[in-house]
C-alpha cells in the first residue's frame, strides 16, 4: 500500500483518494481562492479545511477566470484587490502546513508569466502534488508536464460531458492523480450540478482509466456529493463552500455535514 | 517607404499569403492557438471542420455574396477626402465602410457567421459586444436569418453606447449587461464565453473580432478580408495606383485586419494599426505598442497584463477599443515587421473627429476617428502621399457621449 506521507505528486493524491474511498465511501477535496477572504483569514481556514478533507485546491487568483461562476470570480477579485501573488499564495500554503495532498489550481497566463519549471519548484517546495490549468487543453499540456514531472508533480486532467471517446482516451491516457471529471457543462458553481446522465458519464471515463475520478462543479450538499459517490471516487467542492465561509459558517462545520464519518459508509474502491 | 522585412520573415508572409497559416494547432508563428476550457474544445473543431465546409460549399457562397449586395448593400463606396487632402497636403481617400448596412464593418462577420450558425443547424447565437456595433450587427443579421440572439455587454459600454443597446432591442435580441470585471469588452467576452460553455452543442458563438480561440481569428478574418480586396482594386480602378499607406484603428483588429489583407502581398504598401492611446503611460489600450505575449480568451498573442500575469484594466475614448489584447494574426504580422502600430491619444482621436466631420461631412465613429489621426501624421511627414483609410463604422451612436464629455469639460 502507497504512504500518503511519504510520496508525492500523482501516488500521494491517488493514495489520499483511495484511502477516502476505502474508509468514508468516497474523497472530499475543497477549494479555496487562496488569499480570500485576506492573507490572514484564509492560512486559518485552509487549516481547518484541511483537518476535514482528503485533498485541498488551492485557487490562485486570475484576473479573467473564464471557467468560473460569480462566487469564484469574485474570490478571485478580492483575493487579487488583497494583494496576492503565485509567490505570497505559495508562502501562505508553506505557513498553513496542511498534511494532506494539496492540488493548485490556476489559468494559464499566470503560468506562463511565472514559468512552468520555476512554478514547479517553487509549487514543491511547499507540498503542492499537482496543478490543475482549466484553460489548457490536453494537446497543449506537453510543456507543463514536463516542467512539473521533473518536480515531482503531475497535471490534473479534465473531462466534460461534451468530451467525445476520442478526446476522451487521448486526455485519460494522460491522467495522473485523478481525472477531474466536470458533472456539467458550465462553470463552477452553477446550480442542478447532477443529472441522470453522471453515471454513464463517469462510466464512459472510466473505461479509459484506472485513476480515480473526482466530480467537480456545481456540487452543493451532503445530497449531491452521497449520489456522486455511487460513481465516482470523490467530490471537489468550491463555491458552496466559499458561499458558506460568506455567510460566516464554520467551514469545518460545513465540510463536515458533507463528509461522512469513517466507516460510515462502505464504497467500492477501483483499482 | 517600403517595409523592411528579412528573408526569415518574407517566407513566413509567404506562408500566411499560401494558406498554410494558421497553422494545424491554430497558430500564427508564435501567436494564436486555442486555450479554452475542455468543454469547448469540441465546439471549436466542430466550428472549423464547418466553416471549411461551407467556404467549400459553392452554395454558401453564393448565398453569401448575394446577401452583401442585396442586405448590406456592397461594395462600399471609395471616397477621396477631397478637404482632409488639402489640409494635410496628401491624397486622403476613404474605404466606407461605415456605409455598410448597420453602420460598421461588423456586418461582414456578423452576417457570414450567422449564415454559418443557420447553415450549421444552431438553435441559438450568443455574441458579446464592445462599442454595440458587433450586438447590433449580430442583432440585425440574426434576424434576417431567422436565430434568436443574446447580446453580452459590459455596463459601462452599455451606458455610453446607449443608442446600440435600443436598436438591439428593437431588432428582436436579448441585450445582458455585464457588470462583472471592468464592465467592458473583456468582461462582456468572458461571460459569453461562460454562456457558452454551458451548451456548446446547440449555440452558436458568433464571436465579433479576430480574437479569440481558432478558428474564430481566421473565420473573422475570412470574413472581413472583402473590405481589403474590393479596396485594392477601387484604387486601381480610381486611381491607377496602390496607397503609399493604409491605416486602419486597432482594438481586436477585424476592420484592420480584413482591409490589410487585400495589401499584404504588395510589398511597398506600408500597414499601420493605430491603436487606443487612452490617456497616456499605463492608461490606454494599446496592446501591440505596450503589450507582451500572454493567453487572454484562449489565444496567445500580445497583452495588457502586469508582472504576475493579470490582465490590466485599458482606457480608451473609444469603446470598442477597449480591449487589453490585439488578434494574433497582428501579433504576428508585427512580430515579421510586415505591419506597424502606433497609440493615438484620446486627444489627438476627438480632434481628427472633429475634423473628419467637418471637412468631409462624415462623423466617423470615435474607433475609426483613430484611424483618422494617425494617417494625418504619416501624411504630415510624407507630403504627398496617397494614404488609404479604413472608414470603419459612422459615428451616430457616439453622439451622446460626446455632449456629456463637452458638458463635463464646460463645467
Amino acid at each position: 500500500m502507497t504512504d500518503v506521507t511519504t510520496t508525492r505528486g500523482a501516488e500521494r493524491i491517488t493514495a489520499a483518494i483511495r484511502m477516502a474511498r476505502r474508509e468514508r465511501g468516497f474523497a472530499l477535496a475543497p477549494f479555496l481562492t487562496a488569499g480570500y477572504p485576506n492573507v490572514e483569514a484564509c492560512g486559518a481556514l485552509l487549516g481547518e479545511i484541511a483537518a476535514n478533507a482528503d485533498i485541498v485546491e488551492l485557487g490562485i487568483p486570475f484576473s479573467d477566470p473564464i471557467a468560473d461562476g460569480p462566487t469564484i470570480q469574485h474570490a478571485s477579485r478580492v483575493a487579487l484587490d488583497g494583494g496576492v501573488t503565485i509567490d505570497r499564495a505559495l508562502e501562505m500554503l508553506r505557513s498553513a502546513s496542511v498534511g494532506i495532498p494539496v492540488i493548485a489550481m490556476t489559468y494559464l497566463n499566470p503560468l506562463l508569466t511565472y514559468g512552468f519549471a520555476r512554478f514547479a519548484e517553487a509549487a514543491a517546495s511547499v507540498g503542492i502534488d499537482g496543478i490543475i490549468v482549466p484553460d489548457l487543453p490536453v494537446e497543449e499540456s506537453v510543456a507543463l508536464r514536463e516542467a512539473v514531472a521533473e518536480f515531482g508533480l503531475c497535471v490534473i486532467s479534465m473531462v466534460t460531458p461534451a468530451t467525445p471517446d476520442d478526446r476522451m482516451k487521448q486526455i485519460c491516457a494522460q491522467a495522473k492523480g485523478f481525472v477531474y471529471a466536470t458533472t456539467i457543462c458550465g462553470v463552477t458553481g452553477a446550480a442542478n450540478a447532477i443529472d441522470d446522465g453522471v453515471g454513464d458519464f463517469v462510466k464512459r471515463i472510466a473505461r479509459h482509466t484506472d485513476v480515480p475520478i473526482l466530480a467537480g462543479f456545481g456540487i452543493r450538499s451532503a445530497d449531491d456529493a452521497e449520489r456522486l459517490a455511487d460513481h465516482c471516487d470523490g467530490v471537489i467542492i468550491g463555491s458552496a463552500l466559499i458561499e458558506s465561509i460568506d455567510r460566516g459558517d464554520s467551514p469545518a462545520a460545513f465540510l463536515r455535514g458533507v463528509r461522512p464519518a469513517v466507516a460510515n459508509r462502505k464504497g467500492s474502491v477501483r483499482s | 517607404m517600403t517595409t523592411q522585412m528579412s528573408d526569415h520573415s518574407e517566407a513566413r508572409l509567404d506562408d500566411l499569403l499560401a494558406g498554410r497559416l494558421p497553422d494545424g494547432t491554430g497558430r500564427f508563428g508564435p501567436f494564436g492557438g486555442r486555450f479554452v476550457p475542455e468543454t469547448l474544445m469540441s465546439a471549436l473543431s466542430r466550428l472549423e471542420v464547418r466553416a471549411r465546409a461551407a467556404f467549400a460549399d459553392g452554395d454558401f457562397c453564393r448565398q453569401l455574396s448575394v446577401e452583401l449586395r442585396d442586405w448590406v448593400g456592397r461594395p462600399t463606396a471609395l471616397t477621396p477626402a477631397h478637404g482632409l487632402s488639402r489640409r494635410w497636403g496628401a491624397t486622403v481617400v476613404l474605404k466606407r465602410e461605415d456605409l455598410a448596412h448597420t453602420g460598421a464593418h461588423k456586418i461582414n462577420n456578423a452576417l457570414g457567421q450567422a449564415m454559418l450558425a443557420k447553415w450549421s443547424g444552431a438553435r441559438e447565437v450568443i455574441a458579446e459586444t464592445g462599442a454595440g456595433q458587433h450586438g447590433v450587427a449580430t442583432a440585425a443579421a440574426c434576424a434576417r436569418v431567422g436565430l434568436p440572439c443574446t447580446v453580452y455587454m459590459g455596463a459601462v459600454d452599455a451606458k455610453r453606447q446607449a443608442p446600440n443597446v435600443d436598436r438591439m432591442h428593437r431588432l428582436g435580441a436579448s441585450v445582458v449587461e455585464v457588470a462583472s470585471g471592468d464592465a467592458t469588452l473583456r468582461a462582456a467576452v468572458n461571460e459569453a464565453m461562460r454562456r457558452w460553455v454551458t451548451d456548446p452543442e446547440q449555440t452558436y458563438y458568433l464571436l465579433g473580432s479576430a480574437i479569440g480561440p481558432h478558428p474564430y481569428p481566421w473565420l473573422v478574418r475570412e470574413f472581413h478580408k472583402v473590405i481589403g480586396e474590393e479596396a485594392r482594386q477601387q484604387m486601381l480602378d480610381r486611381f491607377d495606383r496602390l496607397p503609399d499607406g493604409v491605416v486602419a484603428c486597432v482594438g481586436g483588429g477585424s476592420n484592420a485586419i480584413g482591409l490589410f489583407h487585400g495589401f499584404l502581398g504588395d510589398a511597398g504598401v506600408r500597414l499601420v494599426g493605430a491603436e487606443a492611446g487612452g490617456s497616456g503611460a499605463g492608461r490606454n489600450a494599446a496592446s501591440v505598442v505596450h503589450g507582451v505575449p500572454g493567453v487572454l480568451h484562449g489565444c496567445h498573442t500580445l497583452l495588457l497584463q502586469d508582472g504576475e500575469g493579470q490582465v490590466l484594466e485599458t482606457e480608451s475614448v473609444s469603446a470598442g477599443l477597449d480591449y487589453p489584447a490585439v488578434g494574433p494574426e497582428h501579433a504576428f504580422l508585427h512580430s515579421i515587421g510586415r505591419t506597424e502600430y502606433c497609440a493615438v491619444s484620446d486627444d489627438e482621436a476627438l480632434a481628427a473627429f472633429d475634423e473628419c466631420c467637418s471637412c468631409e461631412g462624415i462623423i466617423p465613429a470615435l474607433e475609426t476617428a483613430h484611424a483618422f489621426a494617425a494617417a494625418k501624421r504619416m501624411a504630415l511627414e510624407s507630403p504627398g502621399i496617397t494614404v488609404l483609410i479604413g472608414c470603419s463604422g459612422r459615428g451616430d451612436k457616439d453622439l451622446p457621449s460626446l455632449r456629456e464629455k463637452r458638458r463635463e469639460s464646460h463645467d
